[in-house]
C-alpha cells in the first residue's frame, strides 16, 4: 500500500473553531469519530464528498484543509 | 481504544469461543463412543448445516450484549451508523476472508481426490468457515488499528 500523501490542518482548524471537539466534527460531517481520529492521524485518506464535508463544517475551501504533497510523489518517479 | 476496535476484538473472541463450544458439543454429545461416521454424510451433512444458524444467533446476542454493556460502562458516544471508514474496513475484511475460503474450499475437495474419507472433507470444511470468520475478525481489528 503506497504512503499517504494527503497532509491535513484538521487539528488547527477544530483549535480556531471554539477548539471543537472531535466528536462535534464528527456529528457535523456525518461520519463516526473513529473516523474523525484516522483522518486526523493522517491513516486515512477521505473520500472527496467527505473532504468536502469537512471544508464546508470549516467554512473553509477544501486546500485550507487538505493538501497533497506532490514533491514526495514526484521522487518515486 | 476506539469502540469499532472494542467490537472487532469481541467479534474475534466471540467467533473462538462458540467454535470451541460447538465442537466440544458436538463431540461429546455426536460423536463420541460412535464407529463408522467416516463415510457418513448425512451425520457430517447436519453438523456443518446445524453451525451456521447457530454462528449467526450467537453473534447477534453477544454483539447485543456488547452494545448494551458499551452503553452503560463507556463515556464515549456510541455510533448507530456505519460511515464510508466502518464499510471500506468491511468489504477488505471480507475480501481477505472469501480469498481464505476459496482457497480452503479447493483444497477440502482436493481431500476426496487424494482417497480420503468423506469426514476428512466435512472436517475441512469446518475448518474453512472457522478459518474465514476468524481472518474476518483479524482483518478488521489490524485494518483500524494500521488504517490506510
Amino acid at each position: 500500500m503506497g504512503k499517504n500523501h494527503l497532509s491535513n490542518n484538521i487539528r488547527r482548524l477544530r483549535f480556531d473553531n471554539d477548539e471543537m471537539t472531535q466528536q462535534e466534527l464528527a456529528d457535523k460531517a456525518k461520519v463516526t469519530r473513529q473516523t474523525i481520529v484516522a483522518i486526523e492521524k493522517g491513516k486515512y485518506s477521505p473520500s472527496l464528498e467527505l473532504a468536502f464535508r469537512i471544508a464546508h463544517v470549516f467554512n473553509t475551501p477544501l486546500e485550507e484543509v487538505f493538501s497533497y504533497n506532490l514533491e514526495e510523489d514526484s521522487d518515486k518517479k | 481504544m476506539s469502540f469499532q476496535e472494542r467490537k472487532s476484538i469481541v467479534s474475534l473472541i466471540s467467533s473462538i469461543l462458540i467454535i470451541i463450544i460447538y465442537s466440544a458439543y458436538v463431540y461429546f454429545t455426536d460423536i463420541s463412543g460412535k464407529i463408522n461416521l467416516a463415510d457418513d454424510l448425512y451425520f457430517w451433512a447436519k453438523i456443518i448445516l446445524i453451525f451456521f444458524p447457530v454462528m449467526i444467533v450467537a453473534k447477534i446476542l453477544i454483539h447485543i450484549a456488547f452494545y448494551i454493556v458499551s452503553h452503560f460502562t463507556s463515556d464515549e458516544k456510541l455510533p448507530d451508523f456505519e460511515d464510508e471508514l466502518d464499510k471500506l474496513i468491511e468489504m477488505k475484511a471480507a475480501r481477505n476472508s472469501h480469498y481464505f475460503f476459496m482457497l480452503s474450499f479447493i483444497f477440502s475437495i482436493s481431500t476426496i481426490v487424494m482417497g480420503f474419507t468423506p469426514m476428512a472433507m466435512f472436517l475441512c470444511f469446518a475448518l474453512t468457515i472457522s478459518g474465514a470468520c476468524i481472518i474476518n475478525d483479524i482483518s478488521q481489528i489490524y485494518l483500524y488499528k494500521r488504517g490506510f
